[in-house]
């Protein structure tokens, strides 16, 4: 029986981290728990093998990085160089049929489930170990071509210079990096953003913080721009804070791809949330937390064309990197007995009581 | 030389049992030419050994299991600059060492497990201390289903094991939620001192950490519940005419007397394990000895306690815990919005050590030994009964070794050589104490003086319990400076002026009358009545977080504590101002 290469998301889960790579078994994850996330299929790594195998890639990138001997202490030049090589290697290497037939084959069926043809899809890096923001995501991505065209350009992404540099510098071999790859339904953002349930600033475990912008949530994640603030109580839900930021600039869907746009004045100093909108998004910060057991750093949208809450999707949840408030109380007092001064208390002490 | 010979110059050369030394502390001895060279300086426990405590407490409760746990608290911890305490006993007494961590890499790493180790309580000290409880209950549970009846001498030594594992392991639990809570208050102090010149004596820090109720104001308010039954059933002559003593058999006289004391023992069956001093296990606890809680409700009645409506502390902890969230929310908003979580948490642990302090001093402490002292009298009577010891109560003066030896062939076991010759020692320190006060030095040392001893010994280990103990609790100026006759610091603020009453025993507390100021060297639970009664309180020893001052705060008494000479100064019948936020106390009369 011919191996499974591609996998549906349903069909996946944290134990497939290594098989379709860590952003891929996460989304299988979290659909398996049947969390709102938009719908897709991941490509495996030994999918990408095999075309690097089947289409020669393989072999050329590997007598090409052993040309290029040690690499310890090489200027930057010596890796945009490579990084040239490599990534055309990849992208003009042509696709085996019966490989791209596989992928065609899924895009073709994901249209068919959610009813759109040419559906536009988000196609996604997912390396078996996290390295935010190292690897290329491709937004609205639309055609079996043009998925299949993106994929190669999502592996290519592997070789930029600062990729290869970081591997050459951490001793990991230059072809070490290979990526599996998500192809998932676009969520045509109204407003996005993301949900906090622990204040990563003061530890503080009793609120929920939402942050949000019109548009894809690449306008809030980059942290570029003002957005939007709400502060929720997280027993009760009650919004306790708001503030509007003022958002000059936002993310939004072109024809193919996505771009930063100017966002219309008139709505520029308005909450792009109502509190309908924030109360669920809330919600379902809460029930991640309370699924996974820890607070939860969450990235969501809200489709313009779906109903309400039906349209609120989850796009990723992680463990919230915070310093609690124990940690921090904890700190203090172990430097409060570093520097505790008794000096003065010396000549005053004319006897000792002990009472335990 | 012949062996014959070895062993007969042997024979001569072995001790005799009539010049035995003292040798109830084997491996514990005090010997200052041993010990101070190790250590340095050890300290004198006076709280605990005076007067002169019998050789299973001294011994197998003080030196042994409280060491033990204050090193495995250390350990525990991984407290920065301290490896724990060290216990000796000498003459009935115990002294104590510090081992100070001096290296400072070492202390950067135990900084780091610290760090590590106090996050499980700081995150849930609640929930810590509740299972701590029930496993404090359910040890004690299986320790008094001991029956006598039933009981074949091994059942003997099993009791024996257990009680003394019991000793170990309540010691270690006792000081866990001891050190976590007491760093909390002292963190919350330097902060409040340091951004807001806020210091602990002050009544807007108190007022944030008071209006909590806990195990011990239950048992308090069951008794004025008792007191209120026995006005309501016509009772309250009795209580006025018969002593403590005598109400026990006052009480069988009539039928209405007879349904109170059913009333009354079955308070006893479940808060009567208690000791009325948690220092040796001489002393009785409440089951044994019932004239000491009847000497309570006997008291509230005659004080008109008994007459209120509604108990003093309900309504004094709703006045207080509504002035509690106004006092943290007046300080939050001082405090700038990143620090505000964690600080809120700070004053929610901070908060924990009073409850702690009188929570502990219940179950770890007066429970305990009510449990070990019903414990060992049943071994005692074992002992007596097959002619080991002389009567049940000797048991105290034998330790561990001695009772294994003994307990499961008592008949062929002699050991009143032993208990003869210690009772007749213990009775004769404690007759020496009570005539001279204390005889024996209160430090045995290499340092100069018992500042330096301090200063160098003790200090740089800067131990939360000893800080709140031992250090951290002086007045910051001197009574002339402020123009006083005595100075301590603020247990509770308020003014108060009235007559004096010193008192310098708890059963000594029914002289004490409405109105008057308490003046008394130290507190107890056994004092607590006394509070709900007196104007103000003044007790010569104890810190921020010692009885006196907890129980001031929750009842709103103005009190000064660590005043050192009030009973000695302050005569009974002067009146007497006391300005408590200042800790400042004024004879007006001096001349009666």
């Amino acid at each position: 029986m011919e191996e499974k290469l591609i996998y549906w998301f349903e069909e996946i889960g944290k134990e497939y981290n290594d098989v379709v790579g860590k952003k891929c078994a996460n989304l299988g994850e979290m659909t398996r728990m049947g969390l709102p996330v938009p719908p897709g299929f991941a490509i495996s790594i030994e999918f990408y093998r095999r075309f690097l195998r089947e289409s020669g890639a393989g072999d050329e990138m590997a007598r090409y990085v052993e040309k290029m001997g040690d690499l310890k202490g090489r200027g930057i030049e010596v890796f945009e160089e490579m990084s040239r090589t490599l990534q055309g290697i990849i992208e003009e290497r042509e696709m085996p049929p019966h490989l791209k037939e596989l992928i065609i084959r899924c895009y073709e069926d994901l249209c068919q489930r959610v009813g759109i043809p040419d559906l536009a899809v988000s196609v996604r890096s997912a390396g078996t170990e996290s390295r935010p923001g190292m690897f290329d995501t491709y937004l609205n991505v639309k055609g079996a071509e043009e998925v299949v065209r993106h994929v190669k350009k999502v592996w290519a992404s592997a070789f930029t210079p600062r990729a290869i540099a970081f591997r050459a510098k951490k001793g990991i071999p230059i072809l070490g990096d290979e990526l599996g790859v998500g192809v998932v339904k676009m969520v045509r953002a109204k407003a996005s953003g993301i949900g906090f349930t622990v204040d990563p600033v003061t530890g503080d475990t009793s609120k929920i913080i939402i942050e949000a912008n019109w548009g894809l949530g690449e306008g809030v994640v980059s942290g570029a721009e003002n957005v939007d603030k709400f502060v929720l109580d997280k027993g009760t839900l009650q919004i306790l804070e708001r503030t509007v930021g003022k958002k000059s600039k936002c993310v939004a869907m072109k024809e193919m791809g996505a771009e930063w746009i100017e966002v219309p004045r008139e709505k520029q100093d308005i909450p792009c949330l109502n509190d309908d909108e924030i109360l669920e998004v809330a919600k379902l910060a809460k029930h991640l937390e309370e699924r996974f057991g820890r607070p939860q750093d969450m990235e969501w949208a809200i489709d313009e064309e779906m109903s309400f809450p039906e349209g609120l999707f989850l796009l990723q949840t992680r463990p919230a990197k915070f310093r609690s408030v124990s940690d921090q109380i904890a700190e203090k007092i172990t430097e409060l007995f570093r520097d505790l001064d008794l000096s003065k208390a010396v000549d005053k002490l004319k006897d000792i009581q002990f009472k335990f | 030389m012949g062996r014959e010979e070895l062993w007969a110059q042997w024979e001569r050369e072995r001790p005799r049992a009539e010049d035995a030394i003292w040798d109830c502390a084997p491996g514990y001895e005090l010997i200052p030419e041993v010990d101070v060279p190790l250590n340095h300086s050890w300290f004198l426990d006076g709280t605990h050994s005076c007067p002169p405590m019998d050789p299973f407490s001294v011994y197998e409760y003080w030196a042994r299991g409280c060491g033990h746990g204050l090193k495995f608290i250390n350990s525990f911890f991984s407290l920065p600059r301290s490896y724990g305490t060290e216990g000796r006993v000498r003459e009935g007494a115990i002294y104590w060492a510090f081992y100070v961590v001096r290296d400072e890499k070492e202390i950067r790493e135990r900084e780091a497990r610290f760090r590590e180790a106090l996050r499980p309580f700081l995150e849930d000290f609640d929930g810590i201390w509740e299972k701590h409880k029930h496993e404090l209950q359910s040890m004690y549970q299986k320790i008094l289903s001991f029956n006598p009846r039933e009981a074949r001498n091994i059942d003997y030594i099993h009791l024996h094991w257990d009680c003394i594992e019991s000793i170990f392991r309540v010691w270690e639990i006792h000081f866990q939620g001891m050190q976590s809570s007491y760093s909390a208050w002292i963190l919350l102090e330097e902060e409040c001192k340091r951004r807001f010149g806020l210091d602990d004596k002050s009544e807007d820090f108190q007022d944030m950490l008071r209006g909590f109720d806990n195990e011990v104001y239950r048992v308090d308010r069951e008794m004025w519940e008792l007191a209120k039954t026995a006005v309501d059933m016509g009772l309250a002559d009795v209580f006025k005419e018969k002593s403590a003593e005598e109400l026990t058999s006052a009480l069988q006289l009539s039928d209405r007397g007879k349904e109170w004391w059913q009333k009354f023992m079955n308070f006893l069956d479940v808060r009567g394990w208690r000791s009325i001093s948690s220092i040796s296990i001489a002393d009785p606890y409440w089951l044994e000895q019932p004239s000491t809680p009847l000497r309570k409700i006997k008291d509230l009645i005659i004080k008109g306690e008994a007459m209120r409506k509604d108990y003093i502390l309900d309504e004094k902890r709703k006045e207080f815990s509504a002035k509690r969230e106004a006092a943290i929310n007046k300080l939050l908003e001082k405090v700038p919005d990143a620090d505000k979580a964690w600080f809120r948490s700070l004053i929610n642990l901070a908060q924990r050590a009073s409850s702690y302090s009188e929570e502990h001093d219940l179950l770890c402490e007066m429970t305990h030994f009510a449990v070990l002292r019903r414990s060992y009298l049943h071994i005692g009577e074992w002992l007596a009964k097959n002619g080991c010891i002389d009567r049940p109560e000797d048991v105290m003066f034998l330790i561990s070794p001695e009772i294994e030896m003994c307990l499961l062939v008592p008949q062929r076991n002699d050991m009143r050589w032993i208990t003869r010759r210690r009772r007749a020692q213990w009775e004769q320190w404690r007759a020496r104490f009570a005539k001279e006060g204390e005889f024996r030095p209160p430090v045995y040392t290499d340092r100069s003086n018992i500042q330096e001893a301090i200063a160098l010994d003790l200090l740089p280990t800067l131990d939360p319990i000893f800080i709140k103990i031992v250090v951290g609790e002086l007045p910051s100026v001197s009574a002339e400076e402020i123009g006083a006759d005595i100075v301590g610091i603020c247990g509770c603020p308020g003014v108060a002026e009235g007559r004096a009453r010193v008192v310098m025993q708890y059963m000594d507390l029914d002289q004490l009358q409405p109105g008057e100021i308490l003046v008394c060297p130290q507190t107890s639970p056994e004092w607590t009545t006394a509070f709900s009664i007196a104007a103000g309180v003044i007790a010569d020893r104890g810190g921020t977080l010692s009885h006196a001052a907890i129980i001031g705060r929750e009842y709103g008494v103005p009190t000064i504590v660590n005043t050192f000479v009030a009973c000695e100064k302050i005569k009974t019948g002067q009146r007497i101002r006391m300005d408590a936020s200042k800790g400042a106390v004024y004879i007006l009369d001096k001349e009666q």
